[in-house]
């Protein structure tokens, strides 16, 4: 689905785009491209930003400063009825009085399309979400799935230069939400638009998206792929809020000629780093982020060294959790973390057993400090 | 139903099918005073409806109901109307009443020493062409007020509902305490207005606008108008904006994402969905506009005549009561129908919107 970034105009562009409510910056100069036909996810805790800056682009928010570009043309001052965007609303914002497929035509036929014109594509669009034997109800009569989807369609069928979605799958149970996000996946893949997708679940996000902007305090702490934000965070933030991460504050020591860098563990012991971010270069200490299902558990202490790096700890809790099993542990200088194992047997983990904590350095990465300067 | 019960089993009684007779046949006091002994889980144990006959979703409403009337099963069924008796009565002997003897007026030759029997005289001078004329132009000049009311008042709604923020209480009670002034107060503030002498001509001359004074600013239809709206404009306000409130705004700015402007958002989202408030507007200001008969008396000189002032005449200067009475009523049957036809307007055009 990614087109690489030279050869098209973005669908949408944000350049240094902030928002300020009085005293307060809910959105700091932030950046960036939304490819056509990419799955664009904006993803961060509440109050991060993510939320103003999809209104920002709807055109229900006007920015501070910075410009924002639809298909490269300006659009920042554009109100919401003149942008070809569209916003599928976390709480659906049907319009109660209307059947599903007044809902769907709405906009079609505000764009003043023939009567045939609107009649196919609000077929079309109903088709596409599976809710074209619903046209005549109204939203009362229907489930919240149900709602989702006409939601959806009301939005698709306008084809938008980007389709905004603001949490849609929120308010769904989560077996229906994990329907649901296939499902929408499959639809983006399908009708190709380029969709900005807005929510505070991280599986969410890297589950459906191409790529994934992470935003925390008004600003985007990093942006890159699923797979580059989950296995090589640059940020504690990222490490903290993107999946399970243990966060092991470190001293960092050599830093040799070909780029590897080893720190000192709690307790003393050495071990390398598989990667490691700008946010810690040039910094005496730093968080090492290893994520639970990497460090596996042993009674002998294993042979350090560079295939392997271990630290003592003693089981503290093991929590059963259905597919897996966490065991939480305390190391050396107090120091806490957690493992994650998909193995039956378990029950020779008592709590205060002392063992071996282990994993491959290729595995971790070394983000800043909790405070810059002193952990 | 069983899981609320069960603290409540154990401090009154073992076995809840024991425990439902002797709600059955107690004192509703006794019951009060148990259901003081045990924990607010186990109120809803005091009905004496068995709990298999229950929907679960009626246990909150019922233990309340349960609370206020619990007791014998037909006490319970008549304690309802028992309780809304008191309001019956009063709307029967001093509403229902006063019009029966006006119905029974309207039909007896009384005034100029008549004997009381029947007569349809009275009708027949109710519909002569003096007072069908002053008819008509009654519905005219509140037809005018009244859409003259829902045009102003449908953006003043509308911005105190959904866009003043924390300007909209205080402009709420602006609005109620405008109606707290006396109605006479008010009209005689309008005369000084609008009189010859009035601060509008005194304006308007100093500025050298007019050189003389504007004759047709009192004592015209124009005077009615003016003053009826701005006295029923609380009475159109309120209900448009209670109805607004209902809307929820992602919905408007859905409309707006989708393409729709101002104008459209209001015809197409807005004005369906306050189809409610729109007919109770319309009712609660046209009614009292047309029955108004201090504003016409004050400011309407001979030209803006309406219906009630003439029936005010009839009854306190003329002493025609049956006339009167006569008139009363069919002004009452054509507002029924005024009222019956937005009604089905609302309908027709599925402007009915209950959600």
């Amino acid at each position: 689905m990614n087109q690489s970034p030279s050869e098209t105009t973005p669908a949408l562009e944000l350049v240094e785009l902030s928002k300020h409510f009085g005293n307060v910056v809910a959105v700091d100069r932030i950046s960036l491209r939304v490819e056509q036909g990419e799955f664009f996810s904006l993803l961060g805790p509440s109050g991060c930003g993510k939320s103003t800056t999809l209104r920002m682009i709807a055109g229900f928010e006007e920015p501070t400063s910075g410009r924002l570009l639809l298909d490269g043309q300006e659009g920042s001052r554009l109100p919401p009825f003149k942008r070809n965007t569209n916003l599928v609303f976390q709480s659906y914002a049907l319009f109660p009085h209307m059947t599903v497929r007044d809902n769907v035509a709405y906009g079609p036929r505000r764009a003043r399309l023939s009567r045939t014109e609107v009649a196919s594509r609000v077929e079309d669009a109903l088709r596409t979400v599976r809710m074209w034997e619903y046209a005549d109800r109204l939203p009362k009569a229907l489930s919240g799935g149900q709602r989702q989807r006409v939601a959806l369609a009301r939005g698709l069928v306008n084809h938008p230069a980007v389709l905004l979605l603001d949490e849609p799958l929120g308010a769904l149970d989560l077996k229906l939400r994990r329907e649901m996000q296939i499902e929408l996946k499959e639809i983006q893949r399908r009708v190709g638009i380029s969709f900005v997708y807005v929510t505070h679940d991280q599986e969410e996000a890297l589950t459906l998206s191409d790529r994934i902007a992470v935003m925390n305090g008004g600003r985007v702490e990093q942006l890159g792929t699923p797979e580059e934000i989950y296995n090589r965070p640059t940020t504690r933030f990222c490490a903290d809020f993107i999946g399970e991460a243990n966060l092991i504050e470190v001293r960092v020591g050599d830093r040799s000629g070909d780029g590897r860098v080893s720190v000192v563990l709690p307790g003393g012991g050495t071990a390398l780093v598989g990667s490691v971010s700008p946010s810690s270069a040039d910094s005496a200490t730093a968080t090492l982020v290893l994520r639970p299902s990497r460090v596996a558990l042993d009674d002998k202490e294993p042979p350090h060294g560079a295939e392997r790096a271990a630290i003592p700890v003693e089981v503290r809790r093991v929590i059963f959790q259905g597919s897996v099993v966490r065991v939480d542990l305390e190391g050396p200088e107090g120091v806490s973390l957690s493992a994650s194992t998909s193995e039956a047997d378990t029950s020779d983990l008592r709590v205060g057993r002392r063992m071996w904590a282990h994993w491959a350095p290729g595995e971790t990465h070394l983000v800043e400090p909790t405070k810059s300067g002193t952990p | 139903m069983d899981d609320p019960r069960k603290p409540g089993d154990s401090a009154a009684t073992a076995d809840p099918r024991e425990n439902h007779g002797a709600a059955a046949t107690a004192d509703p006091r006794e019951n009060a005073e148990l259901s003081a002994t045990v924990d607010a889980g186990a109120f809803a144990m005091l009905g004496p409806v068995h709990p298999d006959e229950r929907r679960p979703h009626d246990e909150i409403q019922e233990a309340v109901l349960d609370v206020s009337y619990a007791g014998r099963g037909n006490r319970r069924r008549w304690a309802p109307y028992v309780f809304i008796s008191t309001p019956v009565g009063v709307l029967l002997t001093f509403f229902a009443g006063p019009l029966a003897v006006l119905a029974v007026y309207s039909f007896q030759v009384r005034s100029r020493g008549g004997d009381g029997s029947f007569t349809l005289d009275n009708y027949r001078a109710a519909v002569q062409p003096n007072i069908l004329e002053v008819a008509g132009s009654t519905f005219v000049l509140a037809t005018i007020s009244m859409l003259i009311l829902l045009v102003l008042a449908y953006p003043l709604a509308y911005f105190i509902a959904l866009k003043v923020g924390r300007w909209e209480i205080p402009l709420l009670l602006a609005l109620a305490l405008s109606d707290e002034l006396n109605p006479l107060i008010r009209i005689f503030g309008w005369r000084t207005i609008l009189a010859r002498n009035g601060l509008v001509n005194t304006v308007l001359q100093n500025l050298g606008i007019t050189q003389a004074p504007l004759d047709w600013l009192l004592f015209t239809r124009f005077s009615v108008v003016l003053v009826l709206t701005a006295s029923w404009m609380p009475y159109a306000v309120i209900p448009l904006y209670a109805a607004m409130k209902t809307i929820d705004r992602r919905v408007l700015e859905a409309a707006s994402d989708l393409g729709a402007g101002w104008f459209t958002t209001f015809r197409t989202v807005i004005l369906p969905l306050t189809a409610t408030g729109f007919v109770a507007t319309m009712v609660i200001v046209f009614i009292p506009i047309v029955s108004d008969f201090a504003t016409p008396g004050l400011v309407g000189g001979t030209s803006g005549r309406m219906l009630a002032s003439v029936i005010e005449d009839l009854f306190t200067r003329r002493g025609e009561w049956g006339v009167g009475s006569a008139l009363t009523f069919l002004l009452l049957i054509v507002s029924g129908v005024v009222v019956y036809l937005s009604y089905r307007i609302a309908r027709i055009r599925n402007l009915d919107t209950s959600t």
